[in-house]
């Protein structure tokens, strides 16, 4: 098992290389560069000109590869162009609301996706299954923006209930946290958990034909505890990576809903850096993001061991 | 200022949402004017002091240095910070601000500013000639205008504690035009000397203004509050110009780059004042209880240039048969929709400003057989033409769509090219990779202040005439004798076509009914206003 980690942690390193140089490489191929964005339209080419050579932009690619590199082997990943603050420290101030937001939708994907799988599974054919999977497929097709802004209109505009947009971190109060996050973590949350609940409940349906559950049900356990306890024990190994990939997607997810609510979390930060063509900062943060799905996955493997005794002795 | 839009923000645009925070730059800087059809009814009514004043941006700021950077966000939330030694009338015009008053010779060849006495600074420092005189010579390295003018200067001098000379090689009578521009900051003398050509950090942002930064959280907000030692001028506010009295405790700018958001935001009270609303949302708005729609005039003229260095477009013809292929009031639907959102006609400034004239109105016409006619002429055969457009300026694909539509009807066969704004920014700098690109210019200012008339900005304007003309404009001290050469000069805009303006669009701001003292001008500010008592 110790043995299994380190590996699968050494492994990590040319990953991260790979995804830094294609990030790289991307980046330079992508036509337009930082100053014509900072300087604004009307910026004359002698002011573009001196920009370009003070940021270091007008150097080849190839050096300006090996500097990137250079400054990561002593663990720097460079300061953000626009933002004038090391990337490192630019990422952690927008980490809060970006990890907040999908906790929160992870929370409400698997609250609403697990159990609405396991019922459809229980009540297979009845009009409760009918109406989740279609509840579920309507949840996956419909775009995140649209969904969000519909909540807005809803429950900001016309109910007047919830706030249209922004964030208040938790330190200004737990309530208040709450009141901005509800939509935009139900909104990434709700097509999750579709996706969940369709999982949850073919993997049950699947688990719930077997023989140790009839016996189970032979010998009278009552029907609550041949669900959870020998029908969803067994099911829930796909879905600890569904719930493990789905906390990668809801990261994702929080790009776009970060946008729409307004949010200023990783996501913004990423998008800003890509339309300012800030360099430094989208290799940097896509970098940390890459090695926080390769954390995901391998804590995701991980416990596989810990649920299912079986991985761990095939070790 | 490049670029107006408001209009240009579309819903498709949020995935590609790097435009906002240009978008709000950009806006913001050609950011209109008095709303003439609604009167705000409230700016009678004075306001209280205190409270926390919520203004949805567009965008977050590329910089907070009004002088490093050109894009129009900077300068609107910053002015409220900074104030330079002009600044403009209800009719556009400069009148000192800082400076008490000036004295110019009659050649224009020497400036004697008199400045204001106790103005402190935000660190406590009195504003005096030695501070004014290092702002001076930071504007004239570090911003395009400045350097423009400093090309010119022979040397800038402290006559005395309040007073500073500038002294020129060549008549500049026009300097207190540029000098009202919201670039030329007056810093304290220790931070212009160590900013130079850099720009200037949160810590540095030290003026004069009514308002001081506190805090800057970069997507979050930018928050000012009020400058409680601010010494106003004792004249009645006159535009931007004369007293201005902080009521507001503080103002939080936030970017909001999604502009139905920025209008709910204001519906439901979230926001008290939102910028760069689309032209779509103006009926809702309306219709919003506790809600003001404002429509800003003059705002921005938009149309497409033509590269007039290299390529098809060399040839006037060409340029001018596009001119007459094109019905304009389709082009301008097709970009902004709604009639209550633009004007048509030929003038440099709007009608509003001192500097307004209709000269070309005859040229300005939709005749098909005489474009088809100068096309013959030029020889032009169906060769490609590479047009640039964004979706994050929704008006400069929808015009684009328009003008490729009207084209082909002439035989035009326009390759409408679509890319992000960054990407357009940087092509429209080569001249062998396009012929033409769309953007907007304010309306309300001198018609010299124009960016495409130097002949290094992109689409490369290379005339005699227009350089004479610019630097007879330059020269000249008494306003009274530039709507003369401002006729010459749009008369030779119609001649050349360097750009097809198409025409003018206003932009669409939304209030809270319970700010009062708000007076809509092209751009806006929040002195003088603040919360009903």
């Amino acid at each position: 098992m110790f043995v299994y980690t380190v590996r699968r942690l050494v492994l990590m390193l040319p990953v991260a290389l790979v995804v830094s140089t294609v990030v790289f490489l991307l980046l330079y191929l992508t036509p337009g560069d930082p100053v014509g964005v900072m300087l604004g339209p009307e910026a004359t080419e002698q002011q573009k000109a001196e920009l370009r050579a003070h940021l270091g932009l007008d150097q080849p690619a190839p050096v300006q590869l090996l500097r990137w590199y250079g400054r990561l082997l002593q663990g720097d990943l460079g300061s953000s162009i626009f933002l004038h603050k090391k990337v490192t420290l630019a990422f952690l101030e927008r980490l809060e609301p970006t990890l907040m937001l999908t906790l929160f939708a992870l929370l409400f994907s698997v609250m609403i996706g697990l159990p609405s799988g396991i019922l459809a599974a229980k009540l297979r054919g009845s009009w409760f299954d009918t109406a989740t999977m279609l509840t579920a497929i309507t949840g996956v097709s419909m775009p995140t923006f649209w969904m969000g802004l519909n909540l807005i209109f809803i429950f900001a505009v016309t109910l007047g209930w919830l706030p249209v947009a922004g964030y208040q971190p938790l330190a200004r109060g737990v309530w208040e946290h709450l009141r901005y996050m509800l939509m935009p973590s139900f909104t990434i949350g709700f097509a999750q958990s579709a996706l969940l609940a369709r999982m949850t409940r073919s993997m049950m349906l699947d688990v719930l034909s077997q023989e140790y559950i009839r016996t189970a049900r032979s010998k009278g356990v009552a029907e609550i505890w041949v669900l959870l306890r020998h029908a969803l024990r067994n099911a829930i190994i796909p879905l600890i990576t569904t719930v493990g990939l789905s906390f990668a997607v809801l990261l994702g997810g929080a790009v776009i809903s970060e946008q729409i609510f307004n949010i200023p979390g990783v996501g913004r930060l990423l998008i800003q850096g890509v339309a300012r063509r800030d360099y430094p900062l989208v290799q940097g943060v896509l970098l940390i993001i890459a090695a926080v799905y390769m954390c995901v996955n391998l804590l995701v493997d991980l416990t596989y061991a810990v649920v299912d005794p079986r991985m761990r002795h095939s070790d | 200022m490049s670029n107006a839009t408001f209009l240009d923000v579309t819903r498709r645009r949020f995935l590609t949402f790097a435009s906002s925070a240009l978008a709000g730059a950009v806006l913001t800087a050609t950011a209109p004017v008095l709303a003439q059809s609604r009167a705000r009814q409230a700016t009678s009514k004075t306001p209280k002091k205190g409270g926390t004043l919520k203004v949805a941006i567009a965008g977050e700021p590329p910089a907070l240095d009004p002088g490093f950077t050109t894009a129009g966000i900077t300068a609107s939330t910053m002015w409220h910070v900074f104030e330079g030694l002009f600044t403009r009338s209800s009719r556009h015009a400069p009148i000192p601000h800082l400076a008490e008053r000036y004295e110019v010779d009659q050649e224009g060849t020497r400036f004697i500013f008199y400045l204001r006495k106790g103005v402190p600074f935000h660190n406590d420092q009195e504003f005096t000639a030695a501070d004014a005189a290092a702002s001076l010579k930071r504007w004239g390295v570090v911003a395009g205008r400045g350097r423009m003018i400093f090309g010119r200067v022979d040397k800038v001098e402290e006559t005395d504690r309040y007073t500073v000379t500038v002294t020129f090689k060549a008549p500049t009578g026009l300097l207190p035009e540029f000098l009202a521009e919201r670039d030329a900051i007056m810093l304290p003398r220790d931070i212009a000397d160590k900013a130079g050509k850099q720009r200037l950090t949160a810590e540095m942002a030290i003026g004069t203004g009514p308002y001081k930064l506190v805090e800057h959280k970069v997507d979050r907000h930018l928050r000012l509050q009020r400058w409680d030692k601010y010494v106003a001028r004792e004249e009645p506010a006159n535009g931007q110009g004369g007293k201005r009295v902080a009521y507001c405790d503080e103002i939080l700018f936030i970017p909001v780059p999604e502009p139905s958001v920025r209008a709910d935001g204001v519906t439901t009270g979230e926001y008290h004042f939102a910028e760069a609303l689309e032209p779509d949302q103006y009926p809702n708005l309306k219709d919003s209880p506790g809600v003001e729609a404002l429509v800003v005039k003059p705002s921005s003229q938009v149309g497409p240039h033509f590269n007039k260095k290299q390529g098809l477009f060399t040839d006037v013809r060409l340029r001018r048969a596009v001119l007459h292929a094109v019905d304009l009031e389709q082009i301008m639907i097709a970009g902004f929709g709604r009639k209550e959102f633009f004007r048509l006609g030929p003038e440099m400034a709007a009608p509003e400003t001192p500097w307004f004239s209709d000269v070309g109105k005859e040229v300005y016409e939709y005749n098909p057989e005489k474009a088809k006619k100068l096309l013959q002429e030029a020889g032009y055969k169906g060769e490609p033409v590479r047009w640039l457009a964004t979706k994050e300026y929704a008006y400069m694909y929808n015009m684009g769509l328009s003008f490729k539509d009207q084209l082909a009807k002439v035989g035009v066969n326009i390759d409408l090219q679509v890319m992000d704004w960054a990407t357009l920014v940087s092509t429209r700098s080569k001249p062998e990779q396009y012929e033409v690109f769309i953007t907007g210019h304010s309306t309300f200012v001198h018609p010299i202040l124009q960016v495409y008339l130097d002949s290094t900005w992109p689409g490369w304007w290379t005339s005699d005439k227009k350089d004479h003309l610019v630097s007879q404009m330059l020269a000249e001290p008494n306003p009274d004798k530039h709507i003369t050469l401002i006729r010459a000069l749009q008369q030779l805009q119609w001649e050349e076509v360097p750009w097809l303006r198409c025409g003018e669009t206003f932009n669409l701001r939304a209030i809270r009914q319970e700010i009062v003292g708000y007076e809509n001008p092209p751009n806006w500010y929040f002195w003088n206003c603040g919360f009903a008592t």
